[in-house]
């Protein structure tokens, strides 16, 4: 679509697209100010939005719906051949960050990355902060994701958290908070990648007027860091990318990802242990594979190791992983540092490895196991969301505001039984972003997922993945539970 | 490439193949029929036993040889693992799969096909205006194996896909032939209405109707056209042309690696393509042309077992480990 065509489009007597627009009282809204006008440092590309009218963004949101679709930029609902695959709902309005926010993001991100890789290092090597006693030894062998079976493996180049996808939010000043680290597996990322392309192409105009970082390069960047962990030159060297299979519900991901950095999309069976070596099954015979990227859970990845079971993983790989000769990202174990406990301690970590302060602040949390706290939460439920410390995506979770008296009791009794199992915080109120809702743009609940990868160094990516929850007034974003997505806009600094 | 990948590539384009021939064949059928007067039994069972689904449309349908119920059978129905709707949706299951394997253009081809089938606008079609409707998708296979011509890099996923192609494609004119092989009864020359009408709709059916008026002159005779799709080079449906392909696919596919794999299918295939250097040129009739095109199909399905053993299952994980062994040492250098 030539960019013209987006600026010969009048609005001829078309509703402005954010008329009426009416932030949350007491809450942070992405693009308005409290007063209800545009913020200031936004303000020229929210007035460019709301000059293309109802109409018009109706048309392109249409269009936009229909490039996702045929490029099957999908999410299969039920895990069957015959299943149903849907778009992951994608709202235009973009969710804005100016350069000057972004700075502090990306250096908090990095600092934390760097704590939580020293903490893994430390965890599965001499265990000082536990034998200092800045973290109770109880919680990180207690938690699910710790992994005695890779202690004192030490993965190459020393790079625990290949990927990370810290979820950010902001509470009601405005301020970043981290929510959750995500060190696992998280994902993401090629909506990230797809909405932008869509973008580009449905608001052209806007897009170039108003001069937004880059996010396009994360997949060389990705295959970057990668290499960098091979235990071989980059040029010889392998990377798959390990996927549970075509009915897993991140398969796109998977198969886009490969694609985009050129290099195979394996499942558990293309792959095999011989000597300490992982071999790829190829139609020439058996090729060595350098790295793994994989997008299985710590708990298949090796039947001779982990779950017995397991079909989807690969016999032997912990012991070639073990001897250096395959670097897996992220590394087995990183399950420890996503724990919603051990969250409360990374500012302790920040200060403990690297001797600085934190920099992204994070939401106070009250860790059942210590009498004290649990007591507070029982108390306070109505006012608190409970978390199970090894849950995620939205899982195992009580959001105490929202939530029957029948659900209150229940988690009050799950937690009396299981201390160690939960964590609560109080409320945030999750800053909101215009978003377009039946026929109208209202306000609506946002986090931020940015992405960064690590090799030699680490990679912030401008931007990330912002969710959104599209019922009004809720405050659950996971796209298992009724969340879309935006597209996010750094901005480029001006220039001096 | 991944063997699981190369199987994806072959069997994407195998299907999309499959699903393509069987729109132009009932497109041609239903051209053919009301033009002649045959015996119900010979109007559209021939198409059912082309699928190979005798048996399975017997037990759903009996002896309803209806030509709505074998089209509604052989389109939509998706017991039958041959029916366009399902060669579609199983060539679209392999390319979502292997999607990083695939170009962009032939996945967005399959996927619009698969949604347009099933999500309402092909159904419409289909009831409004059914030549249409199959010549859509006849275009829409041609559009597949064009882009796949056209955008992908010609390296080994192709070499897979064309050698599905082709022996899909040889099969498929092998087994088209043998169920008209009782109208090719002797040299005579066709003058009779109704075996001329069938010889006609044969050769549309292979997309030959007009590559056989520039090379036939004069009123035609039965071996010309057994000749004309068994051998002729030229033709681009023809047995022997599409084992030849075949062939180059599979020599471009053993390049790429170890001269371990791919044997016993090239052994296969380079029997049967000396098999029919020896036929080539000589008269074929009746009986004896109904025993050749039946070693000709279950040739060509031995040689896709062949290549499904060789280079997609590698059962063998100790033929692997040997060769990882052999390969070991360069590894390392």
């Amino acid at each position: 679509m030539p960019s013209d065509f987006e600026q010969s489009v009048g609005l001829a007597g078309d509703t402005l697209l954010l008329e009426g627009y009416a932030p949350l009282p007491r809450t942070y809204d992405e693009l308005y100010a409290a007063d209800g006008k545009p913020r200031e440092d936004v303000a020229e590309l929210v007035s460019a939005l709301d000059q293309l009218g109802r109409t018009e963004f109706m048309t392109r949101q249409k269009l936009a719906e229909g490039a996702l679709f045929r490029g099957g930029v999908t999410f299969s609902v039920y895990s069957d051949s015959q299943g149903q695959e849907k778009i992951f709902p994608f709202d235009l309005i973009p969710r804005v960050i100016p350069s000057s926010h972004w700075d502090a993001i990306e250096r908090g991100l990095k600092q934390r990355i760097a704590a939580l890789n020293a903490f893994l290092c430390d965890v599965y090597g001499e265990q000082r902060i536990i034998k200092e006693e800045r973290i109770p030894a109880s919680l990180v062998h207690g938690s699910a994701g710790y992994l005695k079976e890779v202690s004192g493996i030490r993965p190459p180049k020393g790079v625990y958290v290949h990927i990370a996808g810290i979820d950010l939010i902001r509470g009601a000043d405005g301020e970043f908070l981290v929510l959750e680290d995500n060190v696992r597996t998280p994902s993401g990322v090629s909506y990230v990648l797809e909405n932008r392309l869509v973008m580009k192409r449905v608001f052209p105009d806007v897009f170039r007027r108003s001069r937004v970082r880059p996010v396009e390069s994360y997949p060389k960047r990705l295959q970057a860091a990668l290499l960098a962990t091979s235990a071989r030159p980059p040029h010889e060297s392998r990377i798959v990318v390990l996927t549970p299979g075509p009915y897993n519900s991140a398969y796109f991901e998977h198969s886009f990802l490969a694609r985009q950095m050129g290099c195979d999309l394996v499942e558990g069976s293309d792959l095999f242990v011989h000597e300490k070596r992982v071999y790829v099954k190829t139609t020439s015979g058996p090729e060595v594979v350098d790295v793994i990227y994989r997008r299985i859970d710590d708990d298949f990845l090796d039947p001779r190791v982990f779950r017995e079971d397991s079909a989807l993983g690969v016999p032997g790989l912990i012991e070639a992983y073990a001897a250096g000769n395959v670097s897996i990202a992220n590394a087995p174990g990183n399950g420890v540092a996503d724990n919603k406990a051990i969250y409360s301690f990374v500012p302790d970590m920040i200060r403990f490895y690297l001797d600085e302060e934190p920099i992204l602040g994070q939401v106070e949390t009250y860790i059942c196991a210590e009498a004290k706290a649990r007591d507070h939460v029982v108390d306070n439920l109505a006012k608190m969301v409970v978390k199970a410390v090894d849950g995620s995506g939205g899982y195992g979770m009580l959001f105490g505001p929202r939530a029957s008296k029948e659900e209150r009791e229940s988690f009050r009794s799950q937690i009396l039984a299981n201390p160690d199992g939960y964590i609560a915080q109080h409320v945030v109120e999750l800053s909101t972003c215009p978003t377009w809702v039946d026929g109208e743009a209202g306000p609506r609940r946002v986090d931020l997922r940015p992405f960064a990868v690590t090799g030699s160094d680490t990679w912030v990516m401008p931007g990330g993945l912002t969710r959104v929850a599209l019922r009004a007034g809720s405050y659950v974003v996971n796209s298992s539970q009724g969340g879309g997505s935006k597209d996010t806009w750094v901005l480029e600094a001006s220039s001096p | 490439m991944i063997s699981r990948v190369a199987g994806n590539c072959f069997w994407l384009n195998r299907y999309m193949e499959r699903a393509g021939s069987m729109a132009r064949l009932l497109r041609v059928n239903r051209a053919f029929v009301p033009g002649v007067d045959l015996p119900q039994l010979q109007r559209w069972h021939p198409l059912v036993i082309v699928a190979g689904e005798q048996k399975a449309y017997a037990r759903f349908h009996g002896e309803d040889e209806n030509g709505e119920t074998v089209q509604e059978y052989l389109t939509w129905d998706t017991r039958n693992t041959t029916s366009i709707v399902e060669s579609v949706r199983v060539a679209r299951e392999n390319a979502r799969t292997a999607r990083e394997a695939v170009s962009s253009e032939m996945w967005e081809t399959v996927n619009a096909l698969y949604h347009w089938l099933t999500r309402g606008p092909g159904r419409r079609l289909y009831r409004s205006d059914r030549d249409h409707f199959y010549q859509h998708i006849r275009e829409m296979g041609e559009l597949f194996h064009g882009q796949a011509d056209e955008t992908m890099l010609n390296g080994e996923p192709l070499a897979f896909m064309r050698l599905g192609r082709y022996l899909e494609r040889a099969g498929q004119t092998a087994r088209l032939m043998d169920v008209n092989y009782h109208t090719f009864p002797d040299e005579r020359a066709i003058d009779d209405p109704i075996r001329l009408a069938q010889w006609t709709a044969l050769l549309a059916c292979c997309s030959a109707t007009e590559p056989f008026q520039k090379r036939s002159f004069g009123t035609p005779e039965a071996r010309d056209v057994v000749n004309f799709l068994l051998f002729e080079p030229d033709l681009p449906r023809s047995v022997s042309h599409c084992l030849r392909a075949a062939r180059h696919s599979l020599v471009q596919v053993r390049g790429y690696g170890s001269n371990r794999i791919g044997t016993m299918s090239t052994a296969l295939l380079e029997a049967l393509l000396s098999h029919i250097a020896l036929r080539e040129g000589q008269p074929i009739v009746g009986t004896e042309l109904h025993e050749e095109l039946t070693y000709l199909v279950d040739s060509v399905s031995d040689m896709c077992t062949a290549v499904e053993q060789e280079f997609f299952q590698h059962a063998d994980l100790q033929t692997q480990i040997s060769i990882a062994e052999g390969n070991g040492g360069a590894a390392q250098q």
